[in-house]
C-alpha cells in the first residue's frame, strides 16, 4: 500500500507535476492545476438513479414511449424513447416521438395543482358528520341528508365555489358508497352514471371504473360522439365507427389533400412523415379558411370560409364524377366502384306530382325472392345475364345464414359470376325526370335531374328503379344530353360546379379544378395512393356528416379506400383501443354479467342538462322539400323516440327503478326471466311505465350521481357548461337564455326547469381541474409516472406500457385502487341493504348483431303501428341478476363467462377458455374463500393489464388465429392465414416494457399488421373480400332510410352552416357599444392537450398563459381593440373572458378559441354577468341532429361510442366586445 | 488556450413544425431550476405568416436549402 499522509491526501495540495498556471485573455481566464472539484457539482446534477418507460393519458393521439428519470426518489424529468420497431428499410422510422406537452409532464407530479389528498365540500361535509352521530347507518344517514331539500339545496350551491376539505379514503369512500346504495335502492342502478373518456390513452384506469359501475348495473357515458369527433360519415359510409391509416402510412401517399387537421400542431409526433412525403415527391393541397400551420406545408392553399367544406368537396365530385366517370371511364375506378361501392345498385323511385324521387333501395323481397333475409338483400342489374341478381354480400347475408356474406361478384342464387352494370344510360326504358332536395344559405329548394329507368314488375306492380350512380349523376347536374337543370361548363354557375362553390367558399374555380383532376390523376396512376385528412375543422359541425360524405366522394369514386397511401385519415381523438375485445370484457364486467348499460352521451347531457328546453330549432329547418310527412317535430321529440324504437340507448329507462319493477312483476306471478320481461312490455303498452326520457325533468328520472374520472366533463368536454351548472349542478350559473317557444310533443314538460339534479359529483382527478373544483368529493388520482397500465392509438400500430417510476405520492392512489375502495365499501354495506336482486336492462338494437336488420321500415308500437316486440319494435329487455354484496369480489377476480359464453367485438365471438386457464397461472389465483376462489385474480393494475394482453387477438397470435374461425364461416372465405406467421407470438407486459411492440392483425381491424406494410383501413375488405358492414356489404353513397330522406340526405350535398344568429344566439338584453359578431371556432390547442398542460409552468410561459381568443386585425379595429386587451365574448349561452390576440392568420368574420381553456387561471369577472368569466364552452349550446338517432337499421344502428347524435358546436355565434378594465371580484 | 471545437445544430426550417420539442425536453433537462426561467436555447416562432429569420421561408431564393440538379 502506497504511503499517504493527510497533505497528500488532500487533492489541493498534491504536487502538479508539470502544470503551470497560466493566466490568458488579459486576466479574464485561466488555467489551472487541478481545483476542478466544482464541476462534480454539475455531474451529479445530471445523475440519476433509475429511468422508466411510461407515457401520458391525456388523449393527444400521440401514444408516445417516454423514459423518466428518478433521482433519491424524486421524478426530475423525461426524454423521448427513440426504440420503436422499424418501418422497414424504405420508410423513414417513428423515433423519437413526443412534443411540447408531454415533454412538461413531469411538473404535474409536486405541482400546486395536484390533488394530494381525498377532499369532500365542508357544508356537505359536516352535515354528513353531524347525521352520522344520530345515525349511524351511512346509508340510512346519507338518506337523512339527501332528502331534507334544504340541506341539499346548501351544498349543491356551494359547488364550484371552494371549501374542499381533507379527509380520510375511508371517510370519502363511506360516503360515496352510502350515496350509491341509497340512489339504487331507492331510483334504481341506472340513475348513478360514470363518464370516462378513451380508453385507449390508458386502459384499465378506464376499465377501473367501468367495471365497478357496470357490474352494479351503472350506465357509462360515452363520449367520441359527445365530443364531435366521431365522424358520423364513417359507419354510415362504411359501417365503421373510425378506421384510419397509421402516420407511417402518409408517406406511401403521392397525393395529399389536408382538409381540416392541423397535422404540424396536433398531430406533432407523426408530422414529420407528412414533411417527409413531400421529399419524396407528394403533392400536397391544403384547405382551410386561416394561414394553419399545415398551410405553410401545402403547395397549393384552398381558403374555403370555415363551414363550407361540403360546397367544394361538391364541385370536386363534380369535376371527377364527368372527367373519369362520364367523358372517359376509368378502368380502375370503375372497376373498384362495382365490387367495392352501392353506386350500382338498384333504388327505387316513386312518383310525386308528375316527376319522380328516388326512395329505397330494391330488396330481394320487392321481387318475390324467396330468400333469408330477403328484405335486406339488395339487388342490382347483371349486364351478362341481361337480369337484376341479388349479389352477395349485402346484410342479409350475415345473418341466420352462412358463406355468402362476402364480396365475390356473384349472383347468390346461381353462384355464377355477375358483372354490375354502373349505369342504366346505354340500356334502359327511358328517361325520368327526378327532384332532388338542394340547400343552400336561402333555404331548400327542389332540382330535377333525368334518370335512366328500367321497370321491373315485381309482385304484380311495375316498379321504376335507377342506379346510385345515375342518382350521382342527376343530382350532381352533370350533362348526359338529357336535359334537366344540368350546368353547360364548370364556369356555370348552377349547383353543383366549380364556379357554383365560388360563389360559396371564396376558392377560386380553376384552382378547385386543377385540385381535383390532380387528385383523381395520381389515384388513377398509382391505383388509388391519393389521400385525404380530415379532422376536428370539418367534423365538429351541425352537419358533419354531411360535409365528410361530401368529401369521402372523392376517395371512393377514385378507389383509394383500402389501399395503402390512400384513403381517408381523420383524426381526432385517440379512439382506437387495439386489444378492444378482450378490454372490453373485463371493463363492462361482461366476464360476470351481460349486457351492459351504455348511454351515448349527446342524448344524455342534452336531456340532463336541459339544453333540450332551450331548443329555437325546428326540424323544419333542415327538412327535405321533397318530404311528404312534414318533419316539423323539437328535436327532443325525434330522441324520444328513437329510445322507444330502440334506436338510441336511453337511461334511467323508465320511470321505475328497474329492480322494483323485476319484484312487482314476481309479485304478481312472474316465473321466468321471459315472464318478467312480458310484464314489463304490458305495463309499457298501457302507459303504467314510461320512458324516462317522456319526462326527463321528473325528479324519479334525473341522473343522481355521476362519477368523472380521466375525464375534465366541466373544464373541457361540457359543450353547454353554463347549462350543466344551472340544471345539473344546481350553482351559480351565467345562463343568459329564454326558454324555447316549441315545446316538445312526447315530452311532459314541468315548470319550472329543475335546478341540481344530481346527488353527488365525485371527481376522481390528479390536478385541480375545473370539473374537481365542483365536485363534491374530489380524490387524488395516481398520475401516468405512477401506475402499470397499457397505450394504443391510431397513429401507430404499436402497444406499449406505463409503468410506475414512483409509488403514488402523498395520498393519490391509481384509479383502479380507487374504485377498489369504493366498491370493498359499497359490498359491506350493500349486504344489508341491497343483497341479491333482479334488474331489468333495456338495450339498443345494435350494430353488428341481429338487431341491425331489425326495422326495414319505421313502425311506432305507441302509435299502435305494430305491436311491442322486445328487440324487434323496440329495445331488447333482459333480466340481469345484480349480487351486491359481491360486487368487490367480482371486480377483482376474472369472471367464467369469457371462458364459457366468450369475447368478441363486431360481431365476431371466440371462447376464451385456454387464456382463461393460462391466466389461472400467470396471475395466481384468488386465495380466499367466497364465490371467486379458484379465478384468476384482478387486484392490481398489472394483472389487469396482463389479462387485457394475453386475452387479446391483436397481442396474443394463438387467439388470432382462432378469432378468425367465425368470420370465416359466416363469410365463407379463408382469412386465419393474415395472423398466422405470428401464431407463436404471446406480449407479455415484460415484453412491452423492452420495447414498444406491434399488435397483430386481427378480424376486428380492417387493416393488416405485418412487417412489410403500414396499417391502412379497409385493406381486408378489398383485398380478402369481407363486406363493409353496411345494408349493401358495400360503401355507401346512397342512405335509403325513412328518415334520411325525409332530412334530404339521401344522396351527399353541400348543407350550410346553421344560421345561429338567426336561431337566436345573439337576442339577449344588453347596453349600446362597439361590438362585433364572430363565428365562434374551438379547435384543438397549441399550448396544452386539452385542459392538461394548460396550466404547466413552461405552457403558460410560452404564449398569453390562461384564456385567449384570436380575432383578425381588421375586426379587431372595428371594434377599436388592440393586441392582449381583455374581451368580453357572449351570446345567450353565457360569457367567457378571454384576452385578445389579434392577428392576420385569422379571416375576418371568425372567432378562433383554443378549445378546452378553463376557468383556473387568469378568469376576471364579466359585467354581463356578474360572474367571473366561464370556460370556452360557456357560450356553446348542443343542436342535436334526428338523421343521427336512425337504428335498427343496417349500418346505422348504434354502437356505443360508435354512433349516434353528435355533440356539435362550431356553427355558434359570438358577440365581441372590448372588456376595458377588468375586475376579478375576489371579495 | 485555443477554442478547437464547438457544437452546432442544425435545423431544417422546411421540416420544422414550429413544435418546440426541440427547446422545452432541453430546458427540462438543463435549465429548469429558479432564476434559469430565460434560458432557452432556441426561439421558436410560432406565428405563422411572417417568417423568422426574415424571409427563410423564400422557396423561389432557397429552394428548401437542396441544390437543384
Amino acid at each position: 500500500m502506497a504511503k499517504r499522509n493527510l497533505l497528500s491526501s488532500l487533492r489541493f495540495l498534491r504536487p502538479r507535476d508539470g502544470c503551470e498556471k497560466e493566466a490568458i485573455a488579459g486576466g479574464w481566464a485561466e488555467v489551472r492545476c487541478g481545483e476542478r472539484e466544482w464541476e462534480d457539482f454539475y455531474r451529479r446534477r445530471w445523475q440519476y438513479d433509475k429511468k422508466v418507460r411510461s407515457t401520458h393519458g391525456v388523449n393527444c393521439t400521440g401514444s408516445c414511449s417516454w423514459d423518466v428519470y428518478v433521482k433519491d426518489g424524486i421524478i426530475v424529468w423525461e426524454t423521448q424513447r427513440g426504440d420503436y420497431p422499424s418501418c422497414g428499410p424504405d420508410l423513414p422510422d417513428h423515433e423519437p416521438r413526443g412534443c411540447p406537452r408531454g415533454a412538461t409532464f413531469s411538473w404535474y407530479t409536486y405541482s400546486p395543482v395536484r390533488l394530494k389528498y381525498p377532499y369532500i365540500r365542508s357544508v356537505l361535509l359536516e352535515m354528513w358528520r353531524e347525521s352520522l352521530t344520530s345515525q349511524p347507518d351511512p346509508v340510512l344517514a346519507w338518506q337523512s341528508v339527501v332528502e331534507d331539500e334544504e340541506k341539499r339545496k346548501k351544498y349543491q350551491q356551494a359547488r364550484g365555489k371552494g371549501g374542499l376539505v381533507r379527509v380520510t379514503w375511508d371517510e370519502a369512500a363511506t360516503l360515496i358508497a352510502a350515496s350509491t346504495v341509497h340512489t339504487i335502492k331507492k331510483y334504481g342502478p341506472e340513475r348513478v352514471f360514470g363518464f370516462t373518456p378513451i380508453p385507449a390513452m390508458s386502459m384499465v384506469c378506464y376499465a377501473s371504473g367501468a367495471r365497478f359501475l357496470s357490474l352494479i348495473g351503472a350506465p357509462l357515458i360515452s363520449f367520441y360522439d359527445w365530443y364531435c369527433d366521431l365522424p358520423p360519415a364513417s359507419p354510415q359510409i362504411w359501417g365503421e365507427q373510425t378506421d384510419v391509416p397509421e402516420s407511417a402510412d402518409w408517406y406511401e401517399s403521392t397525393y395529399m389533400i389536408v382538409w381540416g387537421s392541423n397535422l404540424p400542431m396536433t398531430r406533432t409526433p407523426d408530422a414529420h412523415f407528412f414533411t417527409e412525403a413531400r421529399y419524396r415527391g407528394a403533392k400536397v393541397a391544403a384547405v382551410a379558411p386561416d394561414y394553419a400551420e399545415y398551410v405553410k406545408f401545402a403547395d397549393t392553399w384552398l381558403p374555403a370560409k370555415a363551414g363550407t367544406d361540403s360546397a367544394l368537396a361538391m364541385a370536386m365530385t363534380f369535376v371527377i364524377f364527368k372527367e373519369f366517370y362520364l367523358d372517359r371511364q376509368s378502368e380502375y375506378f370503375t372497376s373498384y366502384a362495382k365490387a367495392f361501392t352501392d353506386l350500382p345498385f338498384a333504388v327505387v323511385l316513386k312518383p310525386q306530382e308528375d316527376q319522380h324521387v328516388s326512395e329505397r333501395f330494391l330488396r330481394a323481397s320487392d321481387l318475390g325472392v324467396d330468400q333469408n333475409n330477403s328484405d335486406w338483400k339488395t339487388l342490382y342489374y347483371d349486364a351478362k345475364s341481361k337480369s337484376f341478381v341479388v349479389p352477395n354480400g349485402s346484410i342479409g347475408f350475415r345473418w341466420n345464414e352462412e358463406g355468402r356474406w362476402n364480396l365475390h361478384q356473384l349472383d347468390s342464387e346461381s353462384g355464377e359470376p355477375v358483372d354490375p352494370l354502373l349505369s342504366f344510360a346505354n340500356e334502359n326504358d327511358g328517361w325520368v325526370s327526378l327532384r332532388f332536395p338542394f340547400f343552400d344559405f336561402h333555404g331548400a329548394e327542389i332540382k330535377i335531374g333525368k334518370v335512366p329507368v328500367k321497370k321491373i314488375t315485381g309482385d304484380g306492380e311495375e316498379i321504376l328503379v335507377t342506379t346510385v350512380f345515375d342518382l350521382m349523376a342527376a343530382n350532381l347536374g352533370v350533362d348526359r344530353g338529357q336535359g334537366g337543370e344540368v350546368a353547360e361548363d364548370y364556369d356555370d354557375p348552377k349547383p353543383y360546379t366549380p364556379a357554383w362553390q365560388e360563389g360559396i367558399t371564396g376558392v377560386p374555380k380553376d384552382d378547385v379544378i386543377r385540385v381535383a383532376r390532380e387528385f383523381a390523376e395520381n389515384a388513377e396512376k398509382t391505383k388509388g395512393k391519393s389521400m385525404i385528412f380530415l379532422g376536428a375543422g370539418t367534423n365538429h359541425w351541425y352537419h358533419n356528416d354531411m360535409t365528410y360524405r361530401a368529401i369521402l366522394n372523392l376517395t371512393t369514386l377514385c378507389g383509394c379506400q383500402g389501399v395503402n397511401g390512400g384513403g381517408w385519415a381523420h383524426y381526432v381523438g385517440q379512439e382506437k383501443l387495439r386489444p378492444q375485445a378482450s378490454w372490453a370484457a373485463i371493463a363492462f364486467g361482461l366476464d360476470w354479467r351481460r349486457p351492459p348499460r351504455q348511454q351515448n352521451g349527446t342524448s344524455f347531457y342534452y336531456f340532463a342538462t336541459d339544453q333540450f328546453r332551450y331548443e329555437t330549432f325546428d326540424a323544419k329547418q333542415i327538412g327535405s322539400p321533397l318530404a311528404e310527412t312534414v318533419v316539423d317535430k323539437h328535436l327532443a321529440d325525434y330522441n324520444v323516440i328513437a329510445a322507444r324504437l330502440g334506436w338510441l340507448p336511453s337511461y334511467p329507462q323508465f320511470n321505475r327503478n328497474p329492480l322494483d319493477l323485476c319484484k312487482e312483476a314476481m309479485e304478481s306471478g312472474a316465473n321466468s326471466d321471459e315472464e318478467i320481461i312480458s310484464y314489463a312490455v304490458d305495463k309499457l303498452k298501457k302507459g303504467e311505465v314510461k320512458f324516462a326520457l317522456e319526462d326527463p325533468d321528473s325528479p324519479e328520472n334525473w341522473p343522481r350521481i355521476l362519477f368523472l374520472w380521466r375525464a375534465n366533463l366541466l373544464g373541457a368536454s361540457g359543450k353547454g357548461h353554463e347549462y350543466f351548472l344551472k340544471h345539473l349542478l344546481g350553482t351559480d350559473n351565467a345562463v343568459l337564455n329564454k326558454e324555447g317557444e316549441k315545446k316538445p310533443e312526447e315530452i311532459q314538460w314541468r315548470d319550472p326547469a329543475p335546478e341540481g339534479k344530481l346527488d353527488l359529483l365525485v371527481t376522481l382527478e390528479l390536478r385541480m381541474s375545473t370539473s374537481a373544483m365542483y365536485s363534491d368529493v374530489a380524490l387524488p388520482a395516481a398520475s401516468w409516472y405512477e401506475m402499470h397500465d397499457l397505450s394504443t392509438t391510431d397513429l401507430h400500430s404499436f402497444i406499449h406500457p406505463f409503468n410506475p417510476a414512483i409509488d403514488p405520492p402523498w395520498e393519490t392512489r391509481t384509479n383502479w385502487d380507487q374504485f377498489k375502495a369504493i366498491a370493498e365499501k359499497f359490498s359491506e354495506l350493500a349486504a344489508n341493504h341491497l343483497g341479491e336482486q333482479k334488474d331489468l336492462v333495456a338495450t339498443p338494437l345494435l350494430h353488428d348483431s341481429p338487431g341491425e336488420i331489425a326495422q326495414p321500415t319505421v313502425r311506432d308500437w305507441k302509435k299502435g303501428e305494430v305491436e311491442p316486440i322486445p328487440g324487434k319494435t323496440m329495445p331488447n329487455l333482459s333480466v340481469v341478476t345484480r349480487d351486491y354484496p359481491n360486487t368487490y369480489k367480482m371486480m377483482t377476480a376474472l369472471g367464467p363467462l369469457v371462458a364459457n359464453v366468450g369475447i368478441g367485438s363486431k360481431g365476431i365471438t371466440w371462447k376464451s377458455d385456454e387464456e382463461y386457464e393460462e391466466l389461472k397461472e400467470k396471475l395466481g389465483t384468488v386465495a380466499g374463500s367466497g364465490m371467486t376462489q379458484g379465478m384468476p385474480e384482478l387486484k392490481t393494475g398489472k394483472q389487469v393489464a396482463e389479462a387485457i394482453l394475453l386475452l387479446a387477438p391483436e397481442t396474443n397470435g394463438r387467439t388470432a388465429v382462432k378469432a378468425w374461425g367465425g368470420l370465416e364461416k359466416k363469410t365463407g372465405l379463408s382469412l386465419a392465414h393474415l395472423s398466422k406467421d405470428r401464431e407463436g407470438e404471446k406480449m407479455s407486459f415484460a415484453d412491452l416494457d423492452g420495447r414498444p411492440r406491434k399488435i397483430i392483425t386481427s378480424p376486428i381491424w380492417s387493416g393488416i399488421e405485418s412487417e412489410d406494410r403500414m396499417y391502412s383501413p379497409f385493406v381486408i375488405n378489398i383485398e380478402e373480400k369481407v363486406p363493409f358492414r353496411t345494408l349493401t356489404g358495400r360503401a355507401q353513397f346512397y342512405q335509403d332510410h325513412e328518415w334520411m330522406l325525409a332530412f334530404g340526405e339521401g344522396l351527399p350535398l353541400f348543407r350550410p352552416p346553421l344560421d345561429m344568429q338567426n336561431l337566436g344566439s345573439t337576442d339577449l338584453d344588453r347596453s349600446a357599444g362597439k361590438e362585433i359578431v364572430l363565428n365562434y371556432l374551438t379547435p384543438h390547442s397549441k399550448w396544452s392537450i386539452h385542459s392538461t398542460y394548460s396550466d404547466t409552468l413552461i405552457m403558460l410561459t410560452l404564449f398569453r398563459g390562461g384564456e385567449a381568443i384570436w380575432i383578425n386585425d381588421e375586426d379587431a379595429a372595428s371594434i377599436g381593440v388592440e393586441d392582449n386587451e381583455w374581451l368580453e365574448c357572449f351570446n345567450v349561452n353565457g360569457v367567457v373572458m378571454a384576452k385578445a390576440v389579434v392577428s392576420h392568420r385569422i379571416p375576418r368574420g371568425k372567432a378562433f378559441m383554443y378549445h378546452a381553456q378553463e376557468r383556473m387561471i387568469n378568469t376576471p369577472g364579466s359585467k354581463l354577468s356578474g360572474k367571473r368569466g366561464g370556460t370556452h364552452n360557456s357560450v356553446t349550446r348542443i343542436l342535436v341532429k334526428p338523421t343521427q338517432m336512425i337504428g335498427g337499421y343496417a349500418q346505422l344502428s348504434y354502437g356505443f361510442n360508435y354512433y349516434g347524435p353528435t355533440g356539435a358546436q362550431r356553427d355558434e355565434v359570438i358577440v365581441v366586445r372590448k372588456a376595458g378594465k377588468v375586475e376579478w371580484y375576489e371579495d | 488556450m485555443k477554442i478547437k471545437a464547438q457544437i452546432a445544430m442544425v435545423l431544417n426550417l422546411d421540416k420544422c413544425l414550429g413544435c418546440h420539442t426541440c427547446s422545452i425536453p432541453c430546458k427540462n433537462v438543463w435549465t429548469n431550476r429558479a432564476g434559469a426561467e430565460y434560458i432557452w436555447f432556441n426561439n421558436v416562432e410560432t406565428k405563422p405568416g411572417i417568417g423568422y429569420p426574415k424571409k427563410w421561408e423564400d422557396q423561389a431564393l432557397y429552394k428548401g436549402g437542396w441544390e437543384m440538379g
